[in-house]
């Protein structure tokens, strides 16, 4: 589904990785794992198209979709959930059914909520919006950056299950976290990020 | 760029999504709004003070007045904006989801000059109660418009460059005088003799000097801004 190759990557001189190489097939989950400042969440922007990489390049088999979820919950703080809802799907033209995102909401515990406005939601619900938000878009590949920093464990283990159930849904996910015990217990294939600074 | 009539109908409902949702936070929070009507009527009402009635170029100062704080506040809608997009990420998504920078630019200008409209009704109504200015001639409205399509160019163009660079709004104040003075000089002309005499004849070449000033800043806007976020990747 998506292959990258010799992926490199310098902010002013200082390298931050290069020579990284890794694919991602239907249904499967790549953790990318390593210490602050290894560049995670630079290669997880890169395969977003949000920035460039420097050398090397991703290659999409097929034209698919792909949604990304930042450190920063990426929504308006003075819209409610279906606000941003409705605004990221006006702009991104894509929805699932109505039902589906019912289905979606309930999961996700927000369905109560989504009249809040997101200044007023905890940091979990917030995550969990953004989450939604991602979702709504049905992406074939979803990009999750830390996804489980500053969550509490009931929290991370509802993230967990969620991601599980989109990689039987056939969703492809790349995930990364500083916590390898956590994104190893979901992903099919590790990238370890420490070591390629040099 | 592809012209094809489905792409042209796409862009153009994304630049009203994105206008909407810009109006919608404004008008939500009304911060910017507040903060623009309070530090223009402040102007206003310091320089009521400062200059009485029967001053010979009353005319001439007020309309550089107006303008002056119409820019300033031009500045302070469109950083607001553009903060409100960055603060967390947001502009990163709509930049992600492919959305033309040329649409996000267009859009941005279109909420500063809504905005920057409301504000000038308001200001326009106080100037007259407070400087008697009378406006007999309705071309005033015209220039107005003319001159808010400039100004909101300018601000956004620098807005953008200034908040996603993390620059002081103190250096946003400096880098606008020499870009928007040429500028200024021949809106503060027309809204001098639009109110001294009501006629256009001598102020219609001033009134094409505006029109080319705003095309040449929305297209080299457009290009500027578009290069700029193809840079920052």
């Amino acid at each position: 589904m998506i292959k990258a190759n010799n992926l490199s990557k310098s902010f002013n001189g200082n390298r931050i990785f290069s020579g990284i190489e890794f694919n991602v097939e239907k249904s499967r989950v790549l953790g990318v794992v390593g210490n602050n400042g290894s560049g995670k969440t630079t290669l997880l922007k890169i395969v977003a198209g949000i920035i460039n990489s420097d050398t090397g390049s991703i290659n999409f088999k097929e034209n698919i979709k792909l949604d990304f979820l930042g450190h920063e919950n990426m929504l308006y703080q003075n819209f409610s959930i279906s606000e941003n809802i409705d605004f990221f799907s006006d702009i991104s033209g894509f929805r699932i059914p109505s039902g589906l995102q019912d289905n979606i909401e309930n999961s996700l515990g927000l369905k109560n909520i989504l009249g809040k406005k997101i200044s007023e939601l905890s940091y979990g619900q917030r995550k969990k919006a953004s989450m939604l938000r991602s979702l709504i878009s049905d992406p074939d590949l979803l990009i999750l950056d830390e996804p489980f920093s500053n969550l509490d464990s009931e929290s991370t283990n509802s993230f967990i299950s969620i991601l599980k159930t989109l990689k039987k849904s056939g969703k492809s996910i790349i995930i990364s976290s500083n916590r390898k015990d956590i994104v190893g217990s979901v992903s099919d294939n590790l990238l370890n990020m420490d070591g390629y600074n040099e | 760029m592809n012209n094809n009539p489905d792409n042209i109908k796409t862009d153009i409902k994304t630049l009203f999504s994105l206008f909407k949702k810009d109006l919608k936070l404004e008008f939500r929070s009304l911060s910017t709004i507040l903060i623009t009507i309070v530090f223009t009527a402040l102007i206003v009402v310091l320089f009521n003070i400062a200059f009485p009635f029967g001053v010979a170029q009353k005319n001439e100062i007020i309309s550089i007045i107006i303008w002056v704080v119409f820019l300033f506040s031009s500045l302070i809608v469109s950083s607001g904006m553009i903060e409100i997009d960055t603060k967390n990420n947001s502009l990163e998504l709509i930049l992600m989801y492919g959305i033309k920078s040329e649409i996000y630019f267009l859009s941005k200008i279109l909420s500063v000059f809504s905005i920057l409209s409301i504000v000038q009704l308001t200001i326009f109504s106080l100037f007259y109660v407070l400087f008697q200015l009378s406006f007999q001639n309705l071309m005033i409205i015209l220039v107005a418009i003319l001159t808010n399509i400039g100004i909101s160019s300018i601000t956004v163009i620098l807005g953008i460059l200034s908040v996603r660079n993390n620059l002081n709004q103190n250096i946003l104040s400096i880098l606008v005088i020499p870009f928007t003075l040429p500028y200024l000089l021949g809106a503060v002309e027309v809204t001098s003799q639009l109110t001294e005499s009501g006629n256009i004849n001598y102020i219609l070449n001033s009134i094409y000097a505006i029109v080319a000033f705003d095309l040449i800043f929305l297209i080299s806007g457009a290009l500027l801004i578009g290069a700029y976020f193809k840079l920052e990747k």
